[in-house]
């Protein structure tokens, strides 16, 4: 559930919970923070709820008096959600239902201030049976046992006081009393006297003293001292500073809730105490001293055995440790005081009585007044929450949930480059590259297979295929580290230097945007801003969000693609700032990488080798083809290795009579003459093959427009503005005015003036009042 | 019988609480009628010195008026009165809201769409911020190869 005051009390984060009973001497505050005791019971004083319904004193989920919200609990969100505060009447009598009331909603504790008279018993008592409703409900005062139900049973009146007619004595403890006399309270000095008389002492706690008043006359408080308990009575001040943790096995929640049974006194800086002089099942939450300063936290032995021992903080004296433990006194919405002085009756605009300062819902938050200033606080002027403008059926004001900033987080990238490897070249080096790719090309040695080579030495097929990409950018890097360029485990001879940067960052310092005119002429529709961004182009900007503010502009560039980011940052002061605009573009230029692909070129020679020999075995020499023409194809060795009268024999097959032509043409394959067409044929082609490989060129890269470096590499704010038509103002102002919203009195204005008159005050007609009316809405002058 | 005081202003009709020029105070008006709060007509004597009036001032009435004077065939002089509302009543302290005023002598932060501006043309100019690290003569390539055992 929320809490309105973190500033002030803070969040279970910020107290230290001890545990685990140390068991050597002095600590360091680091391990004391590990110590986490266990809660104490809560004591559960409850009342009869269905009693007083019966009695109609009170009435089911009806909200009773907030006036009291200890520590800024809005009753709405606390567990704590139901607060009474009555007229007080103390009943000493136990068999009276005295007129007081508790009041809880199911599960709910109410809270309040009071005192509480339980019988002699020490258990808390929890439930009662419901005579209306036929069943146990948490109503009442619980039982420790189901057998113990009784409807008449002794309940725990708590006896209420009226907000105002109780007083807070804020107490603070030396260090040196406490030590000496292991005391909750003894030794205990107010805190003016800490101020004023004991500055140089330092305190191990604070808690504010309850003085019970017997009521209020007219301004004054009719005080009758501390509360006290009867004999054989425990006294028991429920005091909500945090909420209800069950049996003090639960985590904390932002509030628990402690009880003191046997003193007056609320804790506002508290310590864990075991041993001496204490319960020993009582376990303490040191809390209350984060949002000081000056403080040490100590850990001391009350006694030299493990049982006895005690962590505190050791607080020095400043002005803002005295005004934050007013402000944590503040928040009970009690008057309260930092003096020892009263005794008796109290004016309530006395210098010294403080009262808190309660808002609309009810709910305290550390203000406060004093003296004169009490007269006109709510909790001086009203006696009861029904003449506040609380609206119990209101839902509470929620508590705003977020975090505000109002700056962007930047991210520092880099990422590892496991599989590629980037440099830095100048142009020079650029040109070492194409030749360097071909030194790869004949690097390999003659015993050597090419391909097995290549892979091996460039973890590809070809020396260029290990260039992924060659880029120019406009821009210089810092981050850089002296390096060789390889082409996969090859070496080159081109020294240049490694990139180490994934993206390279490049701020522009802010530009202020400064208000030309003073007026509405500042903004849209009239002045417009835009901003230009290298490589990115002109991003429109709104005027508002920019005007009297501080543009910058933060541009990205990825190392690995080229590709560009501009952000446009606005700021109160030229630092930090929200980016509210955002652009891509491109700044690199790619570079196209050509070459030959070895590997591609091997294998068509080889192909074309390969088949060039097989038709060398084919068609061997040893026949005189000629001579065998007419031969049977088998008479034929299978091939020749050069063509003997080639040309006489491609004339005959080729250009020689139509008669051969034809003769040819329908020559029988199986003779040798046509098979010694097809030998030639089959040769010719493997040579043109053989003398004609197409050599595999790859080219990397594209050939990509370098049109955005023409532009200039600067940030350039436009501004557009408007431009006044200056003859025409002459007589603006007399006849038509400047357009302004201004409240006051005619008296306080001059000039031609329009505007919405109240004319109820004065004594014209009906008529007149009209046309006066009239006249200022159109226009008159003052 | 009440007196009015004729007087002469040049200030505009829309003007509160106007300045004038008293011709003659203490004009004795002898009302035959009914005389309206609001729209008074005065018959006086002739007197040429009048005849420049042009305001009216009745405390009788309780009021300041604008005045027309004529001649009637009888020869008096009819002083036709409207009420100068604007000036008969005390307003310096009437509460007002006010959208438009002269006597700022500027223009403020809120919009005025009546202002002067001359439509569709815009005065541009510009701020610009450079950094060194951008240069497109930068002179500086970047080589990504695989592999990268160094």
């Amino acid at each position: 559930m929320a809490n309105p005051n973190p500033e002030i009390y803070g969040t279970s984060a910020d107290w230290i919970n001890a545990t685990e009973l140390y068991t050597g001497g002095y600590t360091g505050t680091d391990e004391l923070k590990n110590k986490i005791p266990q809660i104490r019971n809560v004591s559960s004083n409850r009342g009869d709820l269905w009693r007083y319904v019966n009695q109609n004193l009170l009435a089911y989920n009806t909200p009773i008096d907030p006036t009291i919200c200890p520590c800024g609990q809005d009753p709405s969100v606390s567990a704590y959600g139901k607060i009474d505060v009555y007229h007080n009447k103390l009943n000493l009598d136990q068999n009276k239902i005295p007129d007081y009331q508790n009041v809880y909603e199911n599960e709910n504790i109410n809270w309040f201030f009071g005192s509480s008279w339980i019988a002699n018993t020490q258990a808390p008592m929890r439930y009662c049976w419901n005579e209306i409703t036929d069943r146990n409900q948490r109503w009442t005062p619980e039982f420790i046992n189901e057998s113990d139900k009784n409807n008449s049973i002794f309940v725990t009146p708590w006896v209420y006081y009226q907000t105002k007619s109780l007083l807070l004595r804020i107490k603070v403890i030396p260090l040196a009393d406490y030590v000496t006399q292991n005391s909750e309270t003894y030794g205990a000095i107010s805190l003016d006297d800490w101020k004023n008389n004991h500055s140089d002492k330092k305190i191990i706690g604070a808690f504010l003293e309850i003085m019970g008043c017997s009521g209020v006359t007219d301004n004054v408080i009719g005080y009758t001292g501390p509360l006290q308990g009867g004999y054989n009575y425990y006294k028991s001040i429920n005091f909500s500073l945090l909420n209800a943790v069950n049996n003090g096995t639960s985590e904390l929640t932002d509030y628990a809730t402690f009880t003191f049974e046997k003193y007056n006194f609320i804790p506002l800086i508290s310590r864990v105490v075991r041993g001496n002089g204490f319960n020993t099942s009582q376990y303490y939450y040191l809390f209350g001293y984060h949002n000081l300063d000056n403080y040490e936290l100590k850990y001391h032995y009350a006694q030299d055995t493990e049982a006895g021992y005690q962590i505190y903080p050791e607080i020095s004296y400043s002005d803002h440790n005295y005004t934050q433990i007013m402000k944590m006194a503040a928040c009970f919405g009690v008057p309260f005081t930092p003096t020892d002085k009263f005794s008796f009756n109290i004016l309530f605009n006395d210098s010294d009585l403080y009262l808190p300062i309660i808002d609309e819902n009810g709910v305290c938050h550390g203000e406060y007044t004093h003296g004169n200033d009490n007269l006109t606080n709510d909790l001086y002027t009203k006696d009861s929450v029904r003449e506040y403008d609380y609206d119990p059926t209101r839902p509470p004001t929620p508590i705003d949930p977020n975090t505000y900033s109002d700056t962007t987080n930047w991210n520092n990238v880099n990422f590892r480059q496991a599989f590629t490897k980037r440099y830095i070249l100048n142009s020079t080096q650029v040109g070492q590259l194409s030749t360097e790719l071909w030194a790869a090309q004949s690097s390999k040695p003659a015993d050597l297979d090419f391909q097995n080579y290549a892979v091996d030495e460039y973890l590809t097929n070809n020396p260029i295929d290990t260039i992924v990409s060659l880029k120019y950018f406009p821009c210089t890097f810092a981050d850089v580290a002296p390096a060789v360029v390889h082409l996969g485990k090859y070496t080159t001879n081109i020294a240049c230097t490694a990139l180490g940067t994934s993206v390279r960052v490049i701020d522009f310092d802010p530009i202020a945007v400064w208000r030309h005119f003073g007026d509405f002429r500042d903004f849209e529709p009239y002045t417009q801003l835009s901003i230009y961004i290298p490589f990115c182009g002109v991003v429109p900007l709104k005027t508002a969000d920019c005007m009297g503010k501080y543009i910058a502009v933060k541009l990205c560039i990825d190392t690995s693609t080229g590709a560009a980011a501009g952000f446009v940052i606005v700021s109160d002061n030229g630092t930090g700032g929200i980016c509210v605009a955002t652009a891509n573009g491109t700044a690199a230029i790619d570079i196209p990488v050509s070459g030959l692909q070895s590997a591609n070129i091997s294998n068509a020679v080889f192909n074309a080798a390969a088949t060039w020999a097989q038709t060398q075995i084919n068609n061997s020499a040893g026949t005189n083809l000629l001579a065998n023409l007419n031969s049977p194809v088998g008479t034929i060795s299978k091939g020749f290795s050069r063509m003997f009268n080639l040309g006489s024999l491609k004339g005959a097959v080729l250009g020689g009579p139509v008669g051969a032509f034809g003769v040819l043409a329908n020559a029988d394959p199986t003779k040798a003459y046509a098979k010694g067409t097809e030998m030639e044929l089959e040769n010719t082609r493997a040579e043109y093959d053989l003398q004609h490989v197409q050599m595999p060129t790859r080219l990397i890269g594209s050939s990509a427009p370098a049109l955005s470096s023409v532009m200039e590499t600067a940030v350039r704010l436009i501004i557009y503005r408007p431009i006044t038509d200056e003859s025409a103002l002459a007589s603006y102002a007399n006849t038509v005015g400047f357009a302004t919203l201004e409240s006051g009195t005619v008296g306080q204005f001059s000039g031609f003036t329009v505007g919405t008159i109240d004319v109820s005050g004065i004594n014209a007609t009906a008529t007149e009042k009209q046309a006066i009316a009239a006249a200022f809405a159109n226009g008159v002058y003052l | 019988m009440f007196t009015i005081d004729l007087a002469y202003t040049t200030e505009n009709n829309l003007k509160v609480n106007k300045t004038y020029t008293t011709i003659q105070s203490g004009v004795q008006i002898h009302p035959t009628s009914t005389i309206s709060q609001e729209n008074p007509v005065f018959v006086i004597d002739y007197d040429t010195r009048f005849l420049s009036a042009n305001y009216v001032i009745c405390t009788a009435l309780g009021r300041k008026y604008n005045a027309l004077i004529t001649t009637d065939t009888a020869g008096r002089m009819i002083i036709t009165c409207t009420s100068d509302y604007l000036s008969s009543f005390n307003l310096s302290n009437c509460p007002i809201q006010v959208t438009r005023n002269g006597g700022i002598g500027k223009p403020t932060n809120y919009p005025d769409t009546k202002y002067p501006i001359i439509p569709n043309q815009k005065d541009i100019t510009s701020i610009v911020r450079t950094n060194n690290i951008l240069n497109v003569n930068s002179d500086t390539y970047i080589l990504t190869v695989i592999g990268g055992g160094n």
